[in-house]
């Protein structure tokens, strides 16, 4: 595929950086993202509920995020409920990879110039 | 790493009963293709968000609502935006479990890409910056939101009266005629039939000319006895003011002449609101004049002119209008004349014609046009015609509107500076990161632009909720009032002060130079020192706040002195225990004599009723406004030579029933009130009021002087030109409303002329009017079940209603005025705290200098009385200029009135140094330790 040959030109937006990071491992719908991405940044990352969905859908179009079936283990979903799951997909691996790659090396370059306070 | 969370069950349709209409409400911020795919997430999302702990209580839920609607808001702007940008492709979601959705950047749709998410940012960005500042976008919106509400209603309404052309087809090309007499003091004398052929013939600028004159008939058959304002018109009336027929015909040529069936075209206007929009009304038949009339159609809306009518009749209607008097005699005047400017003429080379005509009939006649009163006839477009009492108060209104959003936009342009000012150590690291100036200014445009967007929603709303007031409002100065409505043009003005209120805000804080960042960086601190320029700014912003409430002030406050003088005038008579109404006699099949013994059967069984004191009938209501009998005519007064060049003297006749000073309160100065005995075969005897007493006879006794009707017109109501004996002086009354002269006036008693026009009934009452009513009511159609009763109402309120325009005049500038005043305290009270925010370590160093709290405390009331007291002086050559222009609107108040200015000043001085205390206040109480230590 032509994109993933450059999975990111630019720097993620921090809302699509932080809901690829929460279904990396395993799926998990809207609502649970938002209480991932809480929880690991300690409130400082809120997502809307606009932001959110406008973002997965954006996310879905771009290939990066699927939707999947309920995790087994994700409890009472009523049959007929319609909570939707999304889990990344190969190309959105690769592009959190890139992201995490790109983070990485302008830290580094930073660390190299400014010394942090002990 | 967290643990799954149990997802809880998403709900199907009973659920979505349960979910608060709020939530649904929020919904519609997402454009419609992003909903229907993702609404039931979004609203079961909410539910559990509304649920969490940070949003509990109260305070918690307004925390949830600003975060959803200022997330919904920006994104559901950006999917808008980005779909309509990107075309359909947006819309389209990628297919589920695959990769087939992926795209790879196209370098063609590149550059607008990267415009595009760089304007989304900065949405999104303005938004954040808002959501964490709610106090400053409150309070941003809602001062926007008032001055663009207020200057939205006002154009709604200006649009509406003096801007959009008349209904009429060709409007633009009818014209108004007026026969007038100035130096006689008479505004309308109307025109004879003889009159309008004249001016018909001699001018061919006029294509047509048409005839209209007002009578009140009382209709009946239709279902109960109905007062209807019947408008007599020639056949070519429709033709010439280019009206059709909504429903049947209009009136033609061929509904001229004596032998023509009578027919009756109803008003829109009327058919709806009287008649119940009646479908089948063409056809149907009414009596009305004792003989029959068939409507034969409804006319299409257009606002009624010189009054309101309910429907228009042909001259057969009318057995007057037949007659050979009104045919053929010069001084039988009352028709209005319109008329259709002739493609190719215009306004002005009909002025010249009818001038042309006006000498030559004058020197023709000069028996019908005495010279001393300056007889002439004006030619006006309708359409300024029929605003010409709007205009002024309108106009003014519209200034007020907009001196209130230069107020609002002044004291946020204030804000927004401040709130820079606040930034400007965030600002400076930007700009040093490479931000660039022209990305802030792009920030604080979109910020801006979203708040005024805002403003200019709430202003729409606050319009909207005031059009019904407005068109009541409106009514009281024109007849198309009724055409205010909200359309484009008013949400166009709206949408433009938004965006020339943000390009202000935008372009308004100065931004200091990369210098003067590295200037506030150098010192390394967090506390930010303000240029001396952007200072001077923030301090012009409040002076001109504080000019243009004072000029509003002074606006209102005339007005309001006004009312207060109104309100203490004298009108002469009881206001409060006096009921009147009209009761026209049927006369058709009735001679003057039966006419007449029916009134007073009517009056001798009204005054037996309990509750009533005193009862009578008059030709003229006071404060009711005239009628036909309003105009002037000719008296003679005894040993009163008139003086050759200056008019003749007039005076306003009024025909009125023994008893009628008593029941209305009226006092006889000199001489007696009438008697029973002042009979038809009695002495011809007269009361004159006060005035003319005065101007006539001065010092000397005017009881048994001689006074004689001498109008040619007076014979058309049977009068005799007789010298009549003065047997009363009463005191003067406000016969025309409270806010006009009191005229000269002769009182006839009843019995000694003939009874028409003499219709309306005055009752004395001594309980409340409304238990007295109906048994009033019951007593007069007792005497006739086919009476009609119309116009009931006390003196009190016909007092109240002839100073309602100005009283509303009043209270719409005291509101703005007030509003005003607000927002320029809260403008001087925030740039005073802002100052003495960034002073305050000067403030510790002076109070451990020893400086007296009281010393620091005055230095700060005393900058805030500076720039109070040089808004007041520029505030005052403002409003020199503004109440001359006010003059005309003012009663018994100079336009210069001290009282005002004084009272204004004192006002605003008083609210300036309010506004000054709470800052003033906190800089004094900084403590030296602290001060020094936050360094």
């Amino acid at each position: 595929m032509e994109a993933s040959a450059q999975p990111t030109a630019r720097p993620l937006t921090p809302a699509t950086f932080h809901i690829l990071l929460s279904v990396s491992e395993r799926s998990a719908h809207g609502y649970e993202i938002k209480r991932m991405v809480e929880e690991r940044t300690g409130g400082a990352v809120l997502l809307g509920a606009g932001t959110l969905y406008a973002g997965i859908r954006r996310m879905e179009r771009d290939g990066m995020i699927r939707e999947t079936e309920a995790p087994d283990g994700s409890g009472d979903v009523e049959p007929g409920s319609r909570w939707r799951f999304y889990g990344i997909t190969p190309h959105g691996k690769q592009v959190l990879a890139a992201e995490i790659d790109r983070l990485e090396s302008d830290l580094q370059a930073a660390r190299a110039i400014v010394r942090r306070p002990a | 790493m967290s643990r799954p969370l149990q997802p809880p069950p998403l709900g199907g349709p009973e659920d979505r009963d349960r979910t608060p209409w709020g939530l649904r409400a929020l919904l519609l911020l997402f454009p419609g293709w992003f909903r229907s795919d993702t609404d039931q997430q979004l609203l079961a999302h909410w539910r559990l968000q509304r649920r969490e702990p940070r949003y509990a209580g109260w305070l918690g839920g307004l925390r949830f609502w600003w975060h959803a609607v200022i997330d919904g808001a920006s994104v559901g702007i950006g999917l808008r935006v980005e779909a309509l940008l990107n075309g359909i492709e947006a819309r389209r979601p990628g297919g589920i479990g695959s990769g087939q959705g992926a795209r790879g950047p196209r370098p063609w749709r590149h550059k607008r890409e990267v415009v595009v998410e760089a304007f989304l940012r900065d949405t999104r960005h303005a938004f954040r910056g808002l959501a964490k500042n709610p106090g400053y976008a409150f309070v941003f919106v809602l001062t926007l939101g008032l001055g663009i509400g207020a200057n939205t209603a006002m154009f709604s309404a200006v649009n509406g009266v003096l801007l959009r052309p008349l209904p009429h087809a060709d409007g633009e090309r009818l014209v108004y005629l007026r026969h007038v007499a100035p130096a006689a003091g008479i505004e309308n004398v109307l025109f004879s039939v003889p009159e309008i052929e004249d001016y018909r013939d001699g001018t061919p600028s006029l294509e047509a000319v048409a005839e209209f004159s007002a009578l009140t008939f009382t209709m009946l058959g239709y279902d109960t006895p109905r007062r209807v304002r019947a408008g007599i018109v020639t056949g070519n009336y429709f033709g010439v003011m280019g009206l059709s027929a909504t429903l049947g015909r209009t009136i033609g040529p061929e509904d001229d002449g004596d032998g023509a069936p009578a027919v009756i075209v109803v008003s829109d206007a009327y058919w709806r609101s009287e008649l119940g929009s009646d479908p089948d009304i063409v056809g149907k038949t009414v009596e009305m004049n004792g003989r029959t009339a068939t409507f034969v159609g409804v006319s299409e809306p257009s606002p009624p002119y010189p009054e309101r009518t309910d429907i228009y009749v042909n001259m057969a209607t009318s057995p007057h209008h037949l007659d050979a008097s009104m045919n053929h005699d010069r001084v039988h005047r009352m028709t209005e004349v319109f008329a259709r400017v002739a493609p190719g003429a215009s306004v002005e080379s009909a002025r010249s014609e009818i001038a042309v005509v006006s000498s030559r009939i004058h020197g023709d006649h000069p028996g019908a046009y005495d010279a001393g009163s300056r007889f002439e006839v004006t030619v006006t477009p309708l359409k300024a015609q029929l605003t010409s009492r709007a205009r002024p108060t309108l106009l003014l209104l519209l200034a007020t509107a907009a001196f209130v959003l230069i107020i609002a936009c002044a004291n946020l342009a204030n804000l927004t500076l401040t709130r820079v000012l606040r930034r400007n150590h965030e600002l400076a690291i930007r700009v040093s990161l490479g931000g660039g100036r022209g990305a802030i200014r792009r920030e604080l445009l979109v910020e801006s632009l979203v708040l005024s967007l805002g403003g200019a929603a709430i202003g729409l709303l606050i319009a909207a909720v005031s059009l019904e007031f407005l068109v009541a409002f409106a009514s009281r100065f024109t007849s198309r009032a009724s055409e205010i409505v909200f359309d484009a043009p008013v949400f166009g003005v709206a949408f433009l002060a938004a965006v020339l209120a943000s390009a202000f805000f935008t372009l308004l804080p100065p931004l200091p130079s990369a210098d003067g960042f590295g200037g506030i960086l150098s010192r390394s601190g967090t506390r930010t020192t303000v240029g001396s320029g952007a200072r001077r700014v923030q301090k012009g912003l409040v002076v001109a706040q504080i000019a243009t409430s004072f000029v509003l002030l002074i606006g209102a406050g005339l007005l309001v002195r006004t009312m207060a003088h109104l309100n203490r005038v004298d009108p002469g008579f009881d206001t409060d225990q006096v009921l009147t109404m009209s009761i026209p006699a049927n006369a058709a099949g009735r001679t003057s004599q039966e006419v007449r013994s029916h009134y007073l059967a009517v009056l001798d069984g009204v005054r037996s009723l309990p509750g009533v004191e005193g009862a009578a009938m008059t030709s003229v209501v006071p404060l009711s406004g005239g009628g036909v009998l309003s105009t002037l005519w000719e008296v003679d007064v005894e040993g009163h030579e008139p003086v050759p060049g200056s008019p003749a003297p007039r005076a306003a006749f009024r025909v009125v029933t023994p008893g009628y000073f008593e029941s209305m309160g009226i006092d006889v100065i000199h001489g007696r009130p009438f008697q029973s005995t002042d009979d038809a075969d009695a002495q011809m005897v007269v009361v004159i009021n006060e005035s003319m007493a005065k101007a006539y006879f001065g010092d000397q006794n005017p009881i048994g002087r001689q006074v004689a009707w001498i109008d040619d017109t007076v014979r058309f109501i049977g009068l005799s030109k007789d010298f009549r004996t003065v047997v009363g002086v009463a005191a003067d009354t406000r016969d025309y409303g409270l806010d006009a002269d009191v005229g000269h006036a002769v009182y006839t008693p009843y019995p000694q002329v003939t009874p028409f026009f003499t219709d309306a009934l005055v009752v004395r009452v001594s309980r409340e009017s409304s238990q007295v009513l109906p048994s009033i009511r019951e007593e007069i159609l007792s005497h006739d079940p086919n009476q009609p009763i119309a116009s009931v109402a006390t003196i009190a309120a016909l007092g109240s209603e002839s100073v309602a325009p100005r009283r509303l005049n009043a209270t719409l500038l005291t509101a703005f005025a007030l509003l005003a005043l607000v927002i320029s305290a809260v403008g001087i009270g925030g740039v005073l705290a802002f100052s003495v925010g960034n002073r305050r370590r000067e403030f510790g160093v002076r109070g451990a200098l020893g400086a007296v709290r009281r010393q620091i405390w005055s230095g700060v009331v005393g900058e805030g009385a500076r720039l109070a007291l040089a808004g007041l002086v520029l505030g005052a050559l403002g409003a020199l200029g503004l109440s001359r222009f006010m003059a005309s609107l003012l009663v018994g108040v100079p336009a210069l009135d001290p009282v005002t200015f004084v009272a204004v000043g004192l006002l605003l001085s008083a609210v300036a140094i309010l506004a000054a205390w709470i800052p003033a206040w906190r800089a004094a109480s900084v403590s030296p330790v602290e001060a020094m230590a936050a360094t």
